[in-house]
Protein backbone atom coordinates (compact mmCIF):
# COMPACT_ATOMS: atom_id res chain seq x y z
CA UNK A 1 0.00 0.00 0.00
CA UNK A 2 2.65 2.47 0.69
CA UNK A 3 4.41 1.44 -2.12
CA UNK A 4 1.18 1.89 -4.09
CA UNK A 5 0.76 5.53 -2.41
CA UNK A 6 4.36 6.58 -3.05
CA UNK A 7 3.55 5.57 -6.33
CA UNK A 8 0.64 8.17 -7.11
CA UNK A 9 2.90 10.65 -5.36
CA UNK A 10 5.94 10.19 -7.22
CA UNK A 11 4.00 9.91 -10.71
CA UNK A 12 2.26 12.90 -9.76
CA UNK A 13 5.45 15.28 -8.72
CA UNK A 14 7.66 14.15 -10.95
CA UNK A 15 10.78 13.07 -8.86
CA UNK A 16 13.40 13.20 -11.12
CA UNK A 17 13.71 16.89 -9.56
CA UNK A 18 15.69 16.87 -6.16
CA UNK A 19 13.42 19.56 -4.82
CA UNK A 20 10.40 17.61 -6.06
CA UNK A 21 11.54 14.21 -4.13
CA UNK A 22 12.25 16.17 -0.91
CA UNK A 23 8.93 17.53 -1.02
CA UNK A 24 7.69 13.80 -1.28
CA UNK A 25 9.61 12.76 1.34
CA UNK A 26 8.44 16.02 3.80
CA UNK A 27 4.70 15.40 2.44
CA UNK A 28 4.88 11.59 3.66
CA UNK A 29 6.11 12.53 7.29
CA UNK A 30 3.37 15.51 7.39
CA UNK A 31 0.77 13.30 7.02
CA UNK A 32 2.22 10.80 9.63
CA UNK A 33 2.53 13.47 12.21
CA UNK A 34 -0.91 14.92 11.36
CA UNK A 35 -2.76 11.30 11.73
CA UNK A 36 -1.13 10.83 14.89
CA UNK A 37 -2.20 13.97 16.42
CA UNK A 38 -5.86 13.74 14.89
CA UNK A 39 -6.41 9.89 16.43
CA UNK A 40 -5.01 11.39 19.85
CA UNK A 41 -7.38 14.66 19.26
CA UNK A 42 -9.84 15.08 16.71
CA UNK A 43 -10.47 19.04 17.16
CA UNK A 44 -13.61 20.25 15.45
CA UNK A 45 -16.02 23.42 14.97
CA UNK A 46 -18.38 23.90 17.71
CA UNK A 47 -21.65 25.99 17.45
CA UNK A 48 -20.36 28.23 20.17
CA UNK A 49 -17.19 29.20 17.78
CA UNK A 50 -19.59 30.52 15.12
CA UNK A 51 -21.86 33.11 17.58
CA UNK A 52 -19.27 36.04 17.63
CA UNK A 53 -19.48 36.28 13.71
CA UNK A 54 -23.13 35.50 13.55
CA UNK A 55 -24.34 37.88 16.49
CA UNK A 56 -22.25 40.84 13.94
CA UNK A 57 -24.29 39.36 10.97
CA UNK A 58 -27.07 39.94 12.67
CA UNK A 59 -26.60 43.04 13.94
CA UNK A 60 -25.24 44.23 10.71
CA UNK A 61 -28.69 42.76 8.87
CA UNK A 62 -30.84 44.51 11.26
CA UNK A 63 -28.67 48.29 10.99
CA UNK A 64 -29.15 47.78 7.23
CA UNK A 65 -32.67 46.95 6.87
CA UNK A 66 -34.12 49.43 9.46
CA UNK A 67 -31.65 52.60 7.66
CA UNK B 1 19.93 26.85 -8.34
CA UNK B 2 19.08 30.98 -9.26
CA UNK B 3 17.64 32.86 -6.27
CA UNK B 4 14.74 33.33 -7.88
CA UNK B 5 14.06 30.22 -8.23
CA UNK B 6 15.16 29.03 -4.67
CA UNK B 7 12.27 31.68 -3.26
CA UNK B 8 10.21 30.14 -6.00
CA UNK B 9 10.00 26.28 -4.81
CA UNK B 10 10.05 27.15 -1.69
CA UNK B 11 6.75 29.22 -1.92
CA UNK B 12 5.32 25.95 -3.83
CA UNK B 13 6.65 23.28 -1.29
CA UNK B 14 4.85 26.30 1.56
CA UNK B 15 1.73 25.98 -0.90
CA UNK B 16 1.29 22.16 -1.54
CA UNK B 17 2.70 21.02 1.33
CA UNK B 18 0.08 20.50 4.81
CA UNK B 19 1.48 23.12 7.02
CA UNK B 20 2.96 21.78 10.36
CA UNK B 21 1.55 23.15 13.64
CA UNK B 22 4.38 24.81 14.55
CA UNK B 23 4.51 26.87 10.90
CA UNK B 24 0.91 27.95 11.94
CA UNK B 25 1.79 31.23 13.66
CA UNK B 26 -0.71 33.73 12.11
CA UNK B 27 -2.44 35.13 15.19
CA UNK B 28 -6.11 36.66 14.67
CA UNK B 29 -4.92 40.13 14.29
CA UNK B 30 -2.14 39.01 11.72
CA UNK B 31 -4.85 37.61 9.35
CA UNK B 32 -7.08 40.25 10.00
CA UNK B 33 -4.54 42.85 8.86
CA UNK B 34 -2.88 40.67 5.40
CA UNK B 35 -6.32 39.45 4.35
CA UNK B 36 -7.83 42.96 4.49
CA UNK B 37 -4.76 44.42 2.50
CA UNK B 38 -5.38 41.50 -0.02
CA UNK B 39 -9.06 42.57 0.04
CA UNK B 40 -9.11 46.16 -0.13
CA UNK B 41 -9.02 46.26 -4.25
CA UNK B 42 -9.65 47.39 -7.53
CA UNK B 43 -12.93 44.68 -7.20
CA UNK B 44 -14.01 46.28 -4.27
CA UNK B 45 -14.24 49.75 -5.70
CA UNK B 46 -16.06 49.06 -8.89
CA UNK B 47 -18.43 46.77 -7.59
CA UNK B 48 -19.21 49.57 -5.20
CA UNK B 49 -19.15 51.99 -7.77
CA UNK B 50 -21.97 49.54 -10.22
CA UNK B 51 -24.00 49.76 -6.76
CA UNK B 52 -23.42 53.82 -6.89
CA UNK B 53 -24.48 54.06 -10.69
CA UNK B 54 -28.23 52.49 -10.08
CA UNK B 55 -29.28 53.73 -6.50
CA UNK B 56 -29.19 56.33 -4.33
CA UNK B 57 -26.12 56.61 -1.27
CA UNK B 58 -28.65 55.33 1.23
CA UNK B 59 -29.24 52.10 -0.76
CA UNK B 60 -25.82 51.94 -2.40
CA UNK B 61 -24.46 51.65 1.25
CA UNK B 62 -27.21 48.72 2.52
CA UNK B 63 -25.99 47.13 -0.78
CA UNK B 64 -22.50 47.24 -0.48
CA UNK B 65 -22.11 46.25 3.44
CA UNK B 66 -25.39 43.08 3.27
CA UNK B 67 -23.99 42.39 -0.40
CA UNK B 68 -20.34 41.77 1.20
CA UNK B 69 -20.97 41.00 4.30
CA UNK B 70 -23.84 37.63 3.86
CA UNK B 71 -21.98 35.83 1.32
CA UNK B 72 -18.64 35.87 3.64
CA UNK B 73 -20.63 35.10 6.79
CA UNK B 74 -21.85 31.92 4.83
CA UNK B 75 -18.55 30.78 3.29
CA UNK B 76 -15.98 31.54 6.05
CA UNK B 77 -17.33 28.47 7.82
CA UNK B 78 -14.76 27.17 5.36
CA UNK B 79 -11.77 28.30 7.10
CA UNK B 80 -12.40 25.93 9.94
CA UNK B 81 -11.52 22.95 7.40
CA UNK B 82 -8.73 24.83 5.96
CA UNK B 83 -7.30 26.15 9.40
CA UNK B 84 -7.60 22.44 10.91
CA UNK B 85 -6.00 20.56 7.94
CA UNK B 86 -3.36 23.21 7.03
CA UNK B 87 -4.08 22.70 3.67
CA UNK B 88 -4.43 25.03 0.87
CA UNK B 89 -7.47 25.49 -1.23
CA UNK B 90 -7.05 23.22 -4.35
CA UNK B 91 -6.08 20.23 -2.04
CA UNK B 92 -8.56 21.24 0.48
CA UNK B 93 -11.42 20.85 -2.26
CA UNK B 94 -10.46 17.24 -3.88
CA UNK B 95 -12.42 15.73 -0.98
CA UNK B 96 -15.87 17.32 -2.45
CA UNK B 97 -15.00 17.40 -5.64
CA UNK B 98 -12.71 15.25 -6.35
CA UNK B 99 -9.39 15.04 -7.91
CA UNK B 100 -10.17 15.58 -11.60
CA UNK B 101 -13.15 18.11 -10.29
CA UNK B 102 -10.45 20.39 -8.54
CA UNK B 103 -8.60 20.75 -11.98
CA UNK B 104 -12.03 22.02 -13.39
CA UNK B 105 -12.06 24.33 -10.76
CA UNK B 106 -8.72 25.50 -11.22
CA UNK B 107 -9.75 26.68 -14.65
CA UNK B 108 -12.18 28.30 -13.32
CA UNK B 109 -9.57 30.14 -10.83
CA UNK B 110 -7.72 30.74 -14.05
CA UNK B 111 -10.27 32.74 -15.52
CA UNK B 112 -11.04 34.69 -12.41
CA UNK B 113 -7.63 35.33 -11.96
CA UNK B 114 -7.53 36.66 -16.10
CA UNK B 115 -10.60 38.67 -15.32
CA UNK B 116 -9.16 40.21 -12.02
CA UNK B 117 -5.85 40.90 -12.79
CA UNK B 118 -7.38 42.45 -16.40
CA UNK B 119 -9.38 44.42 -14.27
CA UNK B 120 -7.00 46.35 -11.62
CA UNK B 121 -4.86 46.89 -14.59
CA UNK B 122 -7.30 48.26 -16.77
CA UNK B 123 -8.06 50.64 -13.59
CA UNK B 124 -4.59 51.28 -13.18
CA UNK B 125 -4.12 51.86 -16.57
CA UNK B 126 -7.21 54.63 -16.65
CA UNK B 127 -5.76 56.39 -13.52
CA UNK B 128 -2.55 56.86 -15.10
CA UNK B 129 -3.59 58.19 -18.38
CA UNK B 130 -5.65 60.60 -16.82
CA UNK B 131 -2.60 61.62 -14.53
CA UNK B 132 -0.55 61.98 -18.56
CA UNK B 133 -3.77 64.04 -19.38
CA UNK B 134 -3.13 66.34 -16.30
CA UNK B 135 0.14 67.16 -17.76
CA UNK B 136 -0.63 67.20 -20.84
CA UNK B 137 1.46 64.08 -21.79
CA UNK B 138 1.44 62.97 -25.49
CA UNK B 139 -1.29 61.60 -27.15
CA UNK B 140 -0.50 58.26 -27.10
CA UNK B 141 -0.52 58.19 -23.44
CA UNK B 142 -3.25 60.65 -22.73
CA UNK B 143 -5.47 60.30 -25.50
CA UNK B 144 -8.39 57.42 -26.23
CA UNK B 145 -6.06 54.97 -26.38
CA UNK B 146 -4.14 55.98 -23.27
CA UNK B 147 -5.99 53.75 -20.59
CA UNK B 148 -4.83 50.71 -23.36
CA UNK B 149 -1.41 51.52 -23.75
CA UNK B 150 -0.77 52.39 -20.00
CA UNK B 151 -2.67 49.11 -18.95
CA UNK B 152 -0.28 46.75 -21.35
CA UNK B 153 3.08 48.70 -20.15
CA UNK B 154 1.89 47.67 -16.62
CA UNK B 155 1.16 44.50 -17.24
CA UNK B 156 4.74 44.55 -18.75
CA UNK B 157 5.81 45.85 -15.09
CA UNK B 158 3.89 43.31 -13.52
CA UNK B 159 5.27 40.23 -15.41
CA UNK B 160 8.89 41.42 -15.13
CA UNK B 161 8.36 41.52 -11.28
CA UNK B 162 6.39 38.19 -10.83
CA UNK B 163 9.05 36.54 -12.81
CA UNK B 164 11.78 37.87 -10.58
CA UNK B 165 9.72 35.97 -7.71
CA UNK B 166 8.65 36.67 -4.27
CA UNK B 167 11.08 39.48 -2.87
CA UNK B 168 10.45 41.46 -6.04
CA UNK B 169 6.86 41.57 -5.16
CA UNK B 170 7.67 41.83 -1.21
CA UNK B 171 9.60 45.25 -1.99
CA UNK B 172 6.92 46.41 -4.66
CA UNK B 173 4.43 45.94 -1.84
CA UNK B 174 6.25 48.36 0.40
CA UNK B 175 5.07 51.20 -1.66
CA UNK B 176 1.38 49.23 -3.10
CA UNK B 177 -0.26 48.53 0.16
CA UNK B 178 -0.08 51.95 1.69
CA UNK B 179 -0.84 53.49 -1.35
CA UNK B 180 -4.04 52.19 -1.52
CA UNK B 181 -4.68 53.02 1.88
CA UNK B 182 -3.47 56.55 1.50
CA UNK B 183 -5.64 56.78 -1.44
CA UNK B 184 -8.61 55.64 0.41
CA UNK B 185 -8.48 57.87 3.83
CA UNK B 186 -7.69 61.14 1.30
CA UNK B 187 -10.86 59.96 -1.03
CA UNK B 188 -12.54 59.99 2.12
CA UNK B 189 -11.25 63.11 3.80
CA UNK B 190 -12.25 64.98 0.11
CA UNK B 191 -16.15 63.42 0.35
CA UNK B 192 -16.33 64.78 4.12
CA UNK B 193 -15.16 68.11 3.78
CA UNK B 194 -15.21 69.49 0.52
CA UNK B 195 -18.05 71.92 -0.05
CA UNK B 196 -18.31 71.87 -3.74
CA UNK B 197 -20.24 68.36 -3.41
CA UNK B 198 -23.81 68.61 -3.06
CA UNK B 199 -25.14 66.51 0.30
CA UNK B 200 -24.63 63.04 0.05
CA UNK B 201 -28.78 62.20 0.31
CA UNK B 202 -29.26 64.14 -2.76
CA UNK B 203 -27.09 62.18 -4.70
CA UNK B 204 -28.83 60.67 -7.90
CA UNK B 205 -27.40 57.66 -9.79
CA UNK B 206 -26.92 58.09 -13.46
CA UNK B 207 -27.76 54.70 -14.47
CA UNK B 208 -30.83 52.90 -12.91
CA UNK B 209 -32.95 50.26 -14.00
CA UNK B 210 -37.01 51.00 -15.07
CA UNK B 211 -38.17 50.57 -11.23
CA UNK B 212 -35.80 51.28 -7.55
CA UNK B 213 -36.46 47.67 -6.30
CA UNK B 214 -34.64 46.00 -9.98
CA UNK B 215 -31.55 48.97 -9.30
CA UNK B 216 -31.36 47.79 -5.64
CA UNK B 217 -31.18 43.88 -6.15
CA UNK B 218 -28.82 44.06 -9.12
CA UNK B 219 -26.73 46.24 -7.25
CA UNK B 220 -26.85 43.81 -4.29
CA UNK B 221 -25.98 40.95 -6.53
CA UNK B 222 -22.87 42.28 -8.15
CA UNK B 223 -21.64 42.70 -4.40
CA UNK B 224 -23.13 38.98 -3.31
CA UNK B 225 -20.82 37.86 -6.10
CA UNK B 226 -17.95 40.14 -4.98
CA UNK B 227 -18.60 38.60 -1.54
CA UNK B 228 -18.28 34.42 -2.84
CA UNK B 229 -15.38 35.89 -5.15
CA UNK B 230 -13.22 35.53 -1.71
CA UNK B 231 -13.79 31.58 -2.13
CA UNK B 232 -10.38 30.66 -3.56
CA UNK B 233 -8.72 32.74 -1.26
CA UNK B 234 -10.41 31.51 1.93
CA UNK B 235 -7.14 28.82 2.15
CA UNK B 236 -3.99 30.87 1.20
CA UNK B 237 -4.06 32.11 4.89
CA UNK B 238 -6.36 30.06 6.94
CA UNK B 239 -4.12 27.23 6.59
CA UNK B 240 -1.74 29.68 8.50
CA UNK B 241 -3.81 30.47 11.86
CA UNK B 242 -2.87 29.84 15.36
CA UNK B 243 -6.55 28.69 15.71
CA UNK B 244 -9.30 27.60 13.53
CA UNK B 245 -11.65 29.93 15.33
CA UNK B 246 -9.31 32.93 14.69
CA UNK B 247 -8.60 31.90 10.77
CA UNK B 248 -12.71 31.71 10.56
CA UNK B 249 -13.46 34.99 12.28
CA UNK B 250 -10.68 36.96 10.53
CA UNK B 251 -11.98 35.88 7.21
CA UNK B 252 -15.37 37.25 7.84
CA UNK B 253 -14.61 40.44 9.60
CA UNK B 254 -11.60 41.55 6.93
CA UNK B 255 -13.02 40.02 3.37
CA UNK B 256 -16.41 40.72 4.21
CA UNK B 257 -16.54 43.70 6.64
CA UNK B 258 -13.73 45.63 6.43
CA UNK B 259 -13.09 45.51 2.49
CA UNK B 260 -16.55 47.67 2.21
CA UNK B 261 -15.14 50.41 2.84
CA UNK B 262 -13.48 50.11 -0.64
CA UNK B 263 -16.72 49.23 -2.34
CA UNK B 264 -18.43 52.31 -0.46
CA UNK B 265 -15.90 54.97 -1.38
CA UNK B 266 -16.75 53.09 -5.07
CA UNK B 267 -20.37 53.87 -4.72
CA UNK B 268 -19.90 56.94 -3.17
CA UNK B 269 -17.34 58.30 -6.00
CA UNK B 270 -19.67 56.93 -8.72
CA UNK B 271 -22.39 59.08 -7.22
CA UNK B 272 -20.76 62.17 -7.09
CA UNK B 273 -18.79 61.97 -10.51
CA UNK B 274 -21.65 59.78 -12.47
CA UNK B 275 -19.11 57.83 -13.90
CA UNK B 276 -17.33 54.29 -13.11
CA UNK B 277 -13.82 55.42 -13.93
CA UNK B 278 -11.25 56.84 -11.53
CA UNK B 279 -10.03 59.77 -13.47
CA UNK B 280 -13.43 61.05 -13.69
CA UNK B 281 -14.28 60.08 -9.74
CA UNK B 282 -10.60 62.50 -9.04
CA UNK B 283 -11.75 65.50 -10.99
CA UNK B 284 -15.08 65.48 -9.15
CA UNK B 285 -13.78 64.80 -5.74
CA UNK B 286 -10.45 66.09 -5.61
CA UNK B 287 -10.30 68.76 -8.48
CA UNK B 288 -7.49 68.63 -11.31
CA UNK B 289 -4.74 70.07 -8.85
CA UNK B 290 -5.16 67.06 -6.36
CA UNK B 291 -6.52 64.59 -8.89
CA UNK B 292 -2.79 63.43 -10.17
CA UNK B 293 -1.64 62.29 -6.83
CA UNK B 294 -4.79 60.20 -5.80
CA UNK B 295 -4.33 58.58 -9.26
CA UNK B 296 -0.80 58.14 -8.89
CA UNK B 297 -1.75 55.90 -5.71
CA UNK B 298 -4.25 54.05 -7.42
CA UNK B 299 -2.07 53.14 -10.39
CA UNK B 300 0.69 51.87 -7.97
CA UNK B 301 -2.13 49.96 -5.53
CA UNK B 302 -3.97 48.27 -8.49
CA UNK B 303 -0.37 46.97 -9.46
CA UNK B 304 0.38 45.64 -6.30
CA UNK B 305 -2.92 43.90 -6.27
CA UNK B 306 -1.93 42.70 -9.62
CA UNK B 307 1.27 41.16 -8.60
CA UNK B 308 -0.58 39.47 -5.92
CA UNK B 309 -2.89 38.00 -8.09
CA UNK B 310 -0.53 36.72 -10.60
CA UNK B 311 1.62 35.47 -8.34
CA UNK B 312 -0.72 33.26 -6.08
CA UNK B 313 -2.47 31.62 -9.84
CA UNK B 314 1.66 31.25 -10.47
CA UNK B 315 2.57 29.29 -7.63
CA UNK B 316 -0.94 26.77 -7.49
CA UNK B 317 0.43 26.46 -11.28
CA UNK B 318 3.07 25.24 -10.41
CA UNK B 319 1.85 23.28 -7.68
CA UNK B 320 -0.71 21.37 -10.11
CA UNK B 321 1.71 21.18 -13.18
CA UNK B 322 5.37 20.78 -11.24
CA UNK B 323 6.93 19.63 -14.49
CA UNK B 324 6.43 22.85 -16.01
CA UNK B 325 8.86 25.92 -15.88
CA UNK B 326 8.54 29.35 -13.77
CA UNK B 327 8.45 31.29 -16.94
CA UNK B 328 5.83 28.99 -18.25
CA UNK B 329 3.55 29.48 -14.82
CA UNK B 330 3.72 33.11 -15.58
CA UNK B 331 3.47 33.08 -19.44
CA UNK B 332 -0.21 31.69 -18.62
CA UNK B 333 -1.08 35.33 -17.58
CA UNK B 334 -0.15 36.77 -20.71
CA UNK B 335 -4.18 35.92 -22.17
CA UNK B 336 -4.87 39.15 -19.67
CA UNK B 337 -3.56 41.43 -22.55
CA UNK B 338 -6.45 40.57 -24.76
CA UNK B 339 -8.59 41.81 -22.26
CA UNK B 340 -7.27 45.24 -21.96
CA UNK B 341 -7.13 46.11 -25.73
CA UNK B 342 -10.47 47.75 -25.34
CA UNK B 343 -12.71 48.81 -22.36
CA UNK B 344 -15.22 46.27 -23.42
CA UNK B 345 -14.50 43.85 -20.51
CA UNK B 346 -13.66 46.70 -17.34
CA UNK B 347 -17.31 48.14 -18.72
CA UNK B 348 -18.79 44.23 -18.32
CA UNK B 349 -17.43 44.01 -14.86
CA UNK B 350 -21.40 43.41 -14.16
CA UNK B 351 -21.33 40.10 -16.16
CA UNK B 352 -18.29 39.15 -15.19
CA UNK B 353 -18.90 39.22 -11.61
CA UNK B 354 -22.31 37.33 -12.16
CA UNK B 355 -21.10 34.41 -13.81
CA UNK B 356 -18.20 34.65 -10.78
CA UNK B 357 -21.34 34.63 -7.83
CA UNK B 358 -23.32 31.65 -9.35
CA UNK B 359 -19.73 29.65 -9.85
CA UNK B 360 -18.70 30.42 -6.60
CA UNK B 361 -21.84 30.22 -4.87
CA UNK B 362 -22.80 26.95 -6.03
CA UNK B 363 -19.07 25.59 -4.92
CA UNK B 364 -19.19 27.42 -1.25
CA UNK B 365 -22.45 25.42 -0.47
CA UNK B 366 -21.10 22.14 -1.80
CA UNK B 367 -17.81 22.53 0.26
CA UNK B 368 -19.73 23.16 3.63
CA UNK B 369 -22.32 20.82 2.94
CA UNK B 370 -19.62 17.84 2.57
CA UNK B 371 -17.36 19.27 5.07
CA UNK B 372 -19.74 19.60 8.19
CA UNK B 373 -22.92 18.34 7.35
CA UNK B 374 -21.47 14.90 4.65
CA UNK B 375 -18.11 13.89 6.22
CA UNK B 376 -18.88 15.61 9.69
CA UNK B 377 -15.52 17.12 9.68
CA UNK B 378 -13.94 14.55 9.09
CA UNK B 379 -11.17 14.37 6.38
CA UNK B 380 -8.43 11.72 5.47
CA UNK B 381 -5.29 14.16 4.54
CA UNK B 382 -3.22 11.00 3.21
CA UNK B 383 -6.24 10.58 0.38
CA UNK B 384 -6.13 14.38 -0.27
CA UNK B 385 -2.63 13.92 -1.23
CA UNK B 386 -2.65 10.46 -3.10
CA UNK B 387 -4.81 10.78 -5.90
CA UNK B 388 -5.68 7.51 -6.19
CA UNK B 389 -7.46 7.55 -3.15
CA UNK B 390 -10.57 7.69 -1.61
CA UNK B 391 -11.77 11.17 -3.10
CA UNK B 392 -11.36 9.85 -6.62
CA UNK B 393 -15.03 8.87 -6.64
CA UNK B 394 -16.32 8.59 -10.20
CA UNK B 395 -13.33 8.86 -12.46
CA UNK B 396 -11.77 11.62 -10.64
CA UNK B 397 -14.74 13.46 -10.34
CA UNK B 398 -17.76 13.91 -7.61
CA UNK B 399 -21.01 13.09 -9.13
CA UNK B 400 -22.90 14.73 -5.91
CA UNK B 401 -21.32 17.96 -7.56
CA UNK B 402 -21.43 18.05 -10.92
CA UNK B 403 -25.29 16.89 -10.10
CA UNK B 404 -25.24 19.92 -7.87
CA UNK B 405 -23.42 22.36 -10.41
CA UNK B 406 -25.92 21.21 -12.90
CA UNK B 407 -28.90 22.20 -10.99
CA UNK B 408 -27.24 25.38 -9.30
CA UNK B 409 -26.54 26.48 -13.34
CA UNK B 410 -30.28 26.04 -14.38
CA UNK B 411 -32.06 27.59 -10.99
CA UNK B 412 -29.54 30.56 -11.04
CA UNK B 413 -30.24 31.68 -14.82
CA UNK B 414 -34.00 30.98 -15.00
CA UNK B 415 -33.64 33.52 -11.90
CA UNK B 416 -31.23 36.15 -13.61
CA UNK B 417 -29.33 36.33 -16.83
CA UNK B 418 -26.34 38.43 -16.22
CA UNK B 419 -25.90 38.36 -20.03
CA UNK B 420 -28.99 40.21 -21.17
CA UNK B 421 -29.82 41.17 -17.55
CA UNK B 422 -33.10 39.76 -17.75
CA UNK B 423 -34.74 38.92 -14.35
CA UNK B 424 -37.56 36.86 -13.11
CA UNK B 425 -40.13 37.77 -10.48
CA UNK B 426 -38.35 35.87 -7.78
CA UNK B 427 -34.81 37.77 -8.33
CA UNK B 428 -36.39 40.72 -7.22
CA UNK B 429 -37.62 39.12 -4.01
CA UNK B 430 -34.19 37.01 -3.46
CA UNK B 431 -31.90 37.74 -5.59
CA UNK B 432 -29.83 34.91 -7.39
CA UNK B 433 -26.83 34.09 -5.91
CA UNK B 434 -27.71 33.70 -2.22
CA UNK B 435 -30.47 31.47 -2.74
CA UNK B 436 -27.88 29.17 -5.17
CA UNK B 437 -25.63 28.86 -1.86
CA UNK B 438 -28.89 27.20 0.08
CA UNK B 439 -29.95 25.59 -3.07
CA UNK B 440 -26.30 24.17 -3.64
CA UNK B 441 -26.10 22.70 0.19
CA UNK B 442 -29.47 20.96 0.08
CA UNK B 443 -28.88 19.24 -3.21
CA UNK B 444 -25.14 18.60 -2.66
CA UNK B 445 -26.50 16.79 0.86
CA UNK B 446 -29.23 15.07 -0.43
CA UNK B 447 -26.71 13.91 -3.73
CA UNK B 448 -24.59 12.41 -1.18
CA UNK B 449 -26.38 10.75 1.85
CA UNK B 450 -29.11 9.26 -0.57
CA UNK B 451 -28.26 8.78 -4.20
CA UNK B 452 -24.83 8.09 -4.36
CA UNK B 453 -23.67 7.65 -1.16
CA UNK B 454 -19.84 6.09 -1.02
CA UNK B 455 -17.84 4.50 1.18
CA UNK B 456 -16.03 7.13 1.93
CA UNK B 457 -18.82 9.59 2.69
CA UNK B 458 -20.16 7.17 4.90
CA UNK B 459 -16.97 5.91 6.69
CA UNK B 460 -16.46 9.78 7.47
CA UNK B 461 -19.87 10.39 8.87
CA UNK B 462 -19.53 8.37 12.57
CA UNK B 463 -16.24 9.59 14.43
CA UNK B 464 -15.19 5.77 15.56
CA UNK B 465 -15.25 4.68 11.71
CA UNK B 466 -13.47 7.17 10.93
CA UNK B 467 -10.79 6.59 13.69
CA UNK B 468 -10.54 3.10 12.89
CA UNK B 469 -10.27 3.39 8.99
CA UNK B 470 -7.22 6.01 9.70
CA UNK B 471 -5.51 3.17 11.74
CA UNK B 472 -6.10 0.57 8.66
CA UNK B 473 -4.93 3.11 6.44
CA UNK B 474 -1.91 4.22 8.19
CA UNK B 475 -1.15 0.29 9.69
CA UNK B 476 -1.08 -0.84 6.16
CA UNK B 477 1.04 1.87 4.81
CA UNK B 478 3.69 1.20 7.17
Amino acid sequence: MKAASLKSYEKELQPEEPFVKTMNEDLEKRIETFEIELLEQNDKAKLTDFIGVTVVMAIITIGVFSF
Amino acid sequence: MSKTKSYVNSDIAFAYLPTHKKERKMSFKDLLLVQTVVGLSAFGLLSGAYAGSMVETGDSLIAVLFGNAFPMFLIAPVAFYFAKYGIDTFVGYRSALGYNGVKAFFALFYLLSLGYSALALFMAGESLSSAFKVVNAPEVVSGSVGPTVCSILLFVIAFIIVFRGPNAIRKFNIIAVPSFFLFLIALIVAVVFSDNIPALSKLTPVEPFENHTRSFMTALEINVALGFSWLPYLGQYSRLAKSSKAAYAASFYSYGVIVVVAAAVGAIAALISGSLYPGDWMNAIMGSKFAIIGLILLTVANLGATLFLMYSFAISFKTFFSKSSWMLAVCTLIPTIFLLLNSTFYDAFNIFMSVISFTMASLGGILIADYFFVKNQNISLRDLYNTKGKYNYWFGFNPSAIVTLVVSYFFFWSLYNPITLEANGLFLKITAGIPTFFLACVVYFVCSKFIFRFEVDRVSAKDEEFKKYLTETKTSTL
